[in-house]
Order: C-alpha cells, then sequence, then structure tokens
C-alpha cells in the first residue's frame, strides 16, 4: 500500500517510532527507530496481546494498559490520539517514558482502513522534569524553613532583647551611680541592644520579601516615588539634599516592594555622602521593560566591591561612621529578582553612585 | 476611690521576665494592691476555683491574663472563666505581646473584657499598667464582692 525508495528512506531516517497496522491489526510498517525505542521487532499477534509483547503501562499504574486503551488499537476504530503518555518494559528490562499521537487511516483507492501510531521516548524530559519538580519542592521547603527562622527571629530572639534593656533599666533604678566610666558603659550596652533589635527586624524584613508578597499589579512609580521622599522627608532636610525626579512609568508589581526598593537606594544616596547630595531618579523605557537609575554624588563605591554591597549584612563602612544594618541593598536586590530583573551599581571612590534596575512595564504604559 | 481594702490582682504570664515587669511596673502605679502570681493556664483555673494549694486563695478583683502559655492557654483560661457563673464577672485585661487581629477578634469573642497589646519597653508597659489600674480601680464600678 504504500512503497516508494523514497517513502522507505524517510521512514527510516525519523527519530520517532512509527508503526502502521491494517484493519485487521496487521503490521505494515514498522520502522527501525520503532525498533530501536520498543527494543522488539514487529510482531504477529492480534491488537489484544501488543500491551503484552511490548510491556505497556498508563503512567504511575503498576497494571498493564488495557488493549482498548492503546493508541494504535484506538486508531484503527476511529480515534484520534494526541500526546498520549505510556511507559513500556522493554526486553531488556529498562522502563522508557512514551509519547504517542495516533491517527486512523483511509486509502480511498482501494478502500482500505488502518490506523498509525506515532512515538518518541520522552524518558529524558520525564526526568529532567522530576528533577525539576523536586528540586521546586526543595526549594519550596527551604523557603518555608526561611520563613519559620524569620518569626522565630521575631519573637524569640527580640523577647530576650527586651528583658536585657529591662533590666538595665531597673539595674540603674536599684543601683543609682553617677560614675562616668559606668554611664558610658550603660549607653553603649544601650546602643549595642537598639542595633540588634534593628538587625533583626532587618533580617525578618528580608525573609517576607517571599512569604509576604503580594501578586503584582500595575504601580505608579510617580506616586511610589513621591511617597518615599515624604518618608525621607527629615533626612532630606537634614543634609539640605537636591533631588530630581524624571518622568517614571507605571510598572508591573508589588507596590510596598517597590516602594521599599526606591526607598533603600534614595535614603543610601543621601546617607553616604560628603557634601550637599545631588540625586537624580530617572527611567527609560526598553521594549517592555523599564530602566531605572537613581544616580548620587556621594562618596561611590569602588568596583571591587561591587557585587559584595548586594551581599546580606556587607558594609564597606565601621558602624560608627555611617549607621545601617548591611541588608538595605540585598533586600533591593532580591526584591528586583522576584520582579524578574537585576540590580546593578555603577560607581568608584568618589565619583558618585548609579544604581540601575529594572522593572516590567505596565501593558498601557508601552506606547 | 472606693474603699481602701487590698485590691487583689491576678497575673497570669507565663514569662518570668514578664512577671518581673509587670509586678514593677504595678508597684509603680499610685493605688495600694497585692498581686498574686500563677505561671500556666491550669494553675489560674486552681487559684480561682480555690483548689489545692490555692485553698485560702483570694477572689481576685481583676485578672491580667497573657496568651500564650504553655498546657493551657490565656484562650482556654478566658473561655472556662467566661463559661463559669461564680468567675464570670471578673474583669479579665488580655496583656499581651501579641498585636495579630486574630488575637484581638477571638479575645473579645471569648468575651474578654478588653486586649491590651504589652508595649515592648519598661517605660510603655508602666504607662498601660497605669492606665489598666486607673481605670478598673479608679473610674469604674465593679460589682461588690459577696
Amino acid at each position: 500500500m504504500f512503497s516508494s525508495p523514497l517513502f522507505e528512506l524517510v521512514l527510516e531516517s525519523i527519530t520517532e517510532g512509527l508503526i502502521v497496522a491494517d484493519q485487521s491489526g496487521k503490521f505494515v510498517l514498522f520502522n527501525a527507530a520503532a525498533e530501536q525505542i520498543l527494543g522488539a521487532g514487529p510482531t504477529t499477534g492480534a491488537p489484544v496481546e501488543w500491551a503484552t509483547t511490548y510491556p505497556t503501562y498508563l503512567p504511575d499504574s503498576d497494571s498493564l494498559c488495557p488493549a482498548e486503551e492503546l493508541p494504535l488499537v484506538r486508531a484503527l476504530s476511529g480515534e484520534t490520539v494526541r500526546d498520549m503518555h505510556l511507559r513500556i518494559r522493554r526486553p531488556d528490562g529498562s522502563v522508557r517514558d512514551l509519547s504517542c499521537n495516533a491517527h486512523p487511516l483511509v486509502d480511498h483507492q482501494s478502500d482500505k482502513k488502518g490506523g498509525v501510531v506515532i512515538f518518541r521516548d520522552i524518558s529524558d524530559e520525564v526526568s529532567i522534569h522530576q528533577k525539576l519538580e523536586e528540586t521546586v519542592t526543595a526549594l519550596r521547603i527551604s523557603n518555608k524553613d526561611l520563613e519559620q527562622f524569620a518569626s522565630v527571629a521575631a519573637h524569640d530572639l527580640q523577647e530576650p532583647l527586651r528583658s536585657v534593656s529591662n533590666y538595665l533599666q531597673l539595674f540603674l533604678e536599684a543601683v543609682p551611680t553617677t560614675d562616668e566610666t559606668a554611664l558610658r558603659y550603660v549607653e553603649r550596652i544601650s546602643a549595642a541592644l537598639k542595633r540588634m533589635q534593628a538587625l533583626i527586624n532587618a533580617l525578618l524584613n528580608y525573609a517576607r520579601i517571599e512569604s509576604r508578597a503580594r501578586p503584582f499589579q500595575p504601580v505608579d512609580c510617580a506616586v511610589v516615588v513621591a511617597n518615599c521622599l515624604e518618608n525621607l522627608r527629615s533626612s532630606i532636610k537634614d543634609k539640605d539634599a537636591q533631588v530630581t525626579v524624571g518622568e517614571l512609568p507605571v510598572v508591573l508589581g508589588d507596590e510596598s516592594q517597590i516602594g521599599q526598593l526606591f526607598e533603600n537606594l534614595i535614603s543610601n544616596a543621601i546617607k553616604f555622602s560628603h557634601e550637599q547630595p545631588v540625586i537624580s531618579i530617572s527611567a527609560e523605557i526598553k521594549g517592555r521593560l523599564c530602566e531605572f537609575r537613581v544616580r548620587d554624588n556621594g562618596i561611590g563605591i569602588q568596583p571591587r566591591f561591587h557585587e559584595r554591597i548586594f551581599l546580606i549584612f556587607q558594609r564597606l563602612h565601621a558602624v560608627g561612621k555611617y549607621d545601617g544594618t548591611g541588608i538595605g541593598l540585598s533586600i533591593c536586590k532580591r526584591i528586583v529578582a522576584r520582579h524578574g530583573g537585576d540590580i546593578q551599581v555603577e560607581s568608584d571612590n568618589d565619583r558618585g553612585s548609579t544604581f540601575i534596575f529594572s522593572l516590567k512595564c505596565a501593558e498601557d504604559s508601552i506606547q | 476611690m472606693k474603699s481602701m481594702a487590698l485590691i487583689n490582682i491576678l497575673l497570669v504570664d507565663d514569662s518570668e521576665d514578664d512577671v518581673e515587669f509587670t509586678l514593677k511596673a504595678l508597684e509603680k502605679t499610685k493605688l495600694a494592691n497585692s498581686v498574686s502570681v500563677v505561671n500556666d493556664g491550669i494553675e489560674a483555673m486552681e487559684f480561682l476555683r480555690k483548689e489545692g494549694k490555692y485553698a485560702t486563695a483570694p477572689t481576685p478583683s481583676l485578672i491580667l491574663l497573657d496568651l500564650n502559655m504553655p498546657m493551657k492557654d490565656g484562650r482556654e483560661v478566658l473561655t472556662e472563666i467566661k463559661e463559669d457563673p461564680n468567675l464570670r464577672k471578673i474583669p479579665v485585661v488580655v496583656l499581651t505581646t501579641s498585636q495579630a487581629e486574630e488575637d484581638i477578634v477571638r479575645s473579645y469573642e471569648l468575651h474578654a473584657n478588653c486586649f491590651v497589646s504589652k508595649p515592648v519597653d519598661l517605660e510603655g508597659l508602666v504607662k498601660v499598667v497605669q492606665r489598666i489600674d486607673d481605670f478598673w480601680f479608679g473610674v469604674v464600678q465593679l460589682p461588690t464582692e459577696r
């Protein structure tokens, strides 16, 4: 019914297994790939025996696939089958996953009917998919652990800290002193406690980027940045900072996180300065993305530290010189990563810094 | 001021430190009071029902109740107090570090007389305890003892 040298060549060159059967279930075609994939040649057995001859299973089942569910059998009864997942055990004992397509055939000249099944070995894809799923599960567990850790940090770590702070106060009431050294120590203890508290809170914020995440929605960056500047009003005033804000688009994201991102970057720009801070915030639309730049004229960062500044708890300066927890930029990085982007810095010593990151534009702001 | 009789307050809290701070804060309030302390819900119920070693315990005029405690927590204690006709008229102030909305709602559902979030610093705690004391023993009229 089908034979020409070209047809034979094509048939043998394809990597998919291909079997054609006539209406009675007799194999008319059985290409080399079919033999390779099934690990066995054509059979003369009836369709009811196929699932035994080529031990065929439905995925996640230990019993043989019923004959009437086999793709070729279904094709012979006039049904089209798309992407059916089956598992076969080869004579050598190896188990392979197959994706099968089957179709009824009608030869109008001879009025003969039959069916074709085309299948490929998807074992590698299946195992990759499984590994991926395992990795995702492991990641989920590790995120959950982090969240657990965060709530422990929130409650159990803060409690003893509070006790120390309160007892320090009670101690001073019980043993009043005017000794300057003693008073200085007390002051240092209080400062250390406050710092510890700030670190725990910062860690908590970091851990909550995923766990307290809200779904993405259109966020007007102009409004978000205006709010940030309002929040930072007192430090802007203290340092007499000049802040220029360009035209900012509407992006797709988590509003409170985007607010935190801008606020961290702007407050850094104000903090790490040795003269009057001059800060500019601008945006440029590049396709579906919007590239933001937060630029300052501050103390700058040597290129060799450009990666380290985004790591958690990394500080480049002594605590006394610039206060902070060393967590702000790692929070920024995590927020941008959650939004599918990356954040970088362009900077050098005494030449100011420009932080550059991309966010996805909301649909209606793409012109 | 209604009477010079000693006002008894029952403080239910499992944290030794928090007990210490609350006692300190109560000490600084103007009104004379005596405070009994129990460290978990089971002891609290024994105290209130004058069972076992609490046979001679006074009936408190006010209960300061922490929510999160081992064995029997504040929610269970609150439920039992408010279900008991002999105890339900004693005002219960839920005093906890929790600020969770669900804890607030649950407490009022269980008929807490008020929910107070415990300030984390001593100064704040003293102020809050002072106000609790002022309000319950200076402003409100409580039912007289049987």
